[in-house]
């Protein structure tokens, strides 16, 4: 399966020394992204021509390959329902409050101009994808999890 | 919709089979119509750069086979932890999702996958003072 993939987007691994200890695949949106409403059971994000990095493939995105080129996603993820579930890790210093086993929906699309890797240009819309696995909910780690 | 041509995904690489990540792949090369940036981007909303509010990365991580030391995030799972931000305290949510069928700017069927998670709340930045920031795992 990653051997015929042609497109990876991600933000990169931010900063780390080696590259694997960076943060990961992680980006900063706008506080409008997200909506929360843990009484009704539902949480949403939405996020709308975020400029992102194509690397080609997933083995490029981890062992430090430059992207092919940069490109825009939308994406609409919304979570509903799902019941109560707690995980905590002291080796891991984490404890986390969620609603688990509930539906979540991703659509997103990608645009990309023409470039070297791409000459023509990429577009892709997808179909609504359902989770496998969904959660949501308040997690806590290292200084706040004392 | 068709399943089985030209392949779009996100695999669970090593851990179910491999990718973690957004992915669009085909036997073919992608082949969109050719448009000019201006048209394909016409509006760009850009977060604010990381700079030296930076949120640090989790302490620990997964151990991937071509790396001596981990990468600083968990597969989704019942037990793991969502965030992949270290000193976090927060909103998190996590969708892994399997593969799935899309479409490129020519018609053709593309299959993906992808893990997408959220984090909204307070950590401690790379200089040591508290922060709040809205964050995604894409």
């Amino acid at each position: 399966m990653p051997g015929n993939q042609i497109h990876d987007f991600n933000p990169g691994v931010n900063g780390g020394t080696p590259f694997e200890a960076g943060l990961f695949w992680t980006m900063p949106l706008p506080p409008g992204s997200v909506h929360v409403d843990m009484a009704d059971k539902m949480a949403s994000l939405d996020v709308s021509h975020q400029k992102i990095d194509d690397y080609g493939n997933v083995v490029r995105a981890l062992t430090g390959a430059k992207e092919l080129t940069r490109g825009t996603i939308d994406v609409e993820l919304a979570w509903m329902g799902g019941a109560p579930a707690n995980a905590t890790s002291s080796t891991d210093n984490f404890s986390g409050q969620y609603l688990r086993g509930g539906t979540a929906t991703l659509v997103w699309s990608a645009k990309e101009a023409a470039s070297d890797a791409f000459p023509n240009g990429f577009t892709f819309q997808s179909d609504p994808g359902i989770a496998d696995f969904a959660q949501f909910g308040t997690e806590k780690n290292g200084v706040f999890n004392s | 919709m068709a399943r089985g041509g030209p392949f779009t995904g996100h695999a669970h690489f090593w851990e179910r089979s491999m990718s973690r990540r957004r992915f669009v792949a085909t036997s073919a090369a992608a082949t969109g119509a050719a448009l000019t940036s201006g048209l394909w981007l016409p509006i760009l909303a850009e977060a604010a750069p990381f700079n030296e509010a930076d949120p640090m990365p989790i302490p620990t991580g997964t151990l991937l086979p071509f790396a001596p030391t981990p990468f600083r995030f968990f597969f989704p799972g019942p037990g793991h932890e969502v965030s992949t931000i270290g000193d976090f305290k927060g909103f998190v949510g996590v969708a892994d999702v399997g593969q799935t069928t899309g479409r490129d700017g020519t018609g053709r069927s593309l299959l993906w996958k992808a893990d997408v998670r959220l984090m909204q709340g307070m950590f401690v930045g790379t200089e040591g003072d508290t922060r709040k920031g809205t964050f995604a795992f894409v």
